[in-house]
């Protein structure tokens, strides 16, 4: 065999290592925000719209309930010619099947998902979400 | 690896060969196999819905005992008057169970040969390359991103 393809060979699995090593850092990250994130939100807010179209779902199961951090995303997908869209919602917390009767399937996020958390972020979602929960202290308290 | 590179030793004589002058048998199917499943191991599982550099992609299909993917190109071919075009799956020759059979056949012969080409001239060098570029791009947004959670600590 060649040497050069060999070479390539060993070039493409230490591109893959430096990948592997950003991917742990991404994963890490995410765990991190959402656990932040769900304990920022009071339970009251779950299923609220939070900023950047975030939301939280709880989900109950054997034994309790699950909070989930969501976002919908748009797919678009083809079908005999014709092309469709549809909503999906990305567990960002996901990647767990849950027992309530049955088995529930809460896939992980995909790459888009992953990544728009992690620009959000960057972009200030954290001070975001305190601004929103601010607002909604103060409404609830001229509501009394 | 060591597998790995039997196989593509095996595909090397295809490099100078044209489509109709040779046999694509059954142990070069086996070695194209060996290499397709071999890049979508190296492709991160997050990138499978992006397309590899020279138009190679990567197909997950569902079935009852869970995801299979494929390594697949796209090859057009001349169908009553008109050109077709039918994804490949490099890995192929399997027929999976999900409700109903499908079949997702081996790759015609033109494209094993393609392939083949492709792998000696640079294809794996282009994957790592593409690769790179894309961990470049998420270390560069993970910066700001590790930077604003510090500041959240601080």
């Amino acid at each position: 065999m060649k040497e050069g393809i060999k070479r390539e060979l060993e070039k493409l699995e230490a591109a893959r290592k430096r990948n592997l090593q950003t991917s742990t850092r991404i994963n890490e990250g995410i765990n991190r925000v959402v656990d932040i994130i769900l304990e920022m939100v009071p339970e009251e807010y779950d299923e609220h719209a939070l900023p950047r179209g975030y939301y939280i779902k709880a989900v109950p199961f054997d034994l309790g309930t699950y909070r989930f951090l969501c976002k919908d995303y748009i797919e678009y997908f083809d079908d005999e010619g014709f092309s469709y869209h549809t909503d999906v919602t990305q567990y960002l917390n996901g990647g767990v099947s849950l027992h309530y009767g049955h088995y529930m399937d809460f896939p992980s996020p995909s790459r888009e998902a992953r990544i728009g958390l992690i620009r959000d972020v960057s972009l200030g979602l954290f001070d975001e979400i305190k601004q929103w929960l601010q607002k909604k202290e103060k409404k609830e308290v001229q509501n009394g | 690896m060591d597998k790995v590179e039997k196989a593509l030793a095996r595909l090397e004589r295809f490099q100078l060969k044209k489509s109709w002058n040779v046999r694509v048998t059954e142990k070069d199917y086996e070695a194209v196999t060996i290499v397709a499943e071999y890049i979508i191991r190296m492709v991160p599982l997050r990138y499978h819905d992006c397309i590899l550099p020279r138009g190679y992609y990567i197909v997950t299909a569902d079935y009852d005992l869970g995801q299979h993917k494929f390594l697949c190109k796209d090859h057009s071919n001349w169908n009553y008057q008109e050109f077709e075009s039918k994804p490949q799956y490099l890995n192929g020759g399997v027929s999976l169970h999900y409700g109903t059979y499908t079949s997702y056949p081996r790759p015609v012969p033109d494209v094993v040969i393609e392939f083949a080409k492709d792998l000696y001239t640079g294809l794996l060098s282009e994957i790592a390359e593409w690769l790179d570029e894309r961990t470049a791009e998420e270390n560069e947004i993970l910066e700001e991103f590790e930077k604003k959670l510090k500041e959240r600590r601080c």
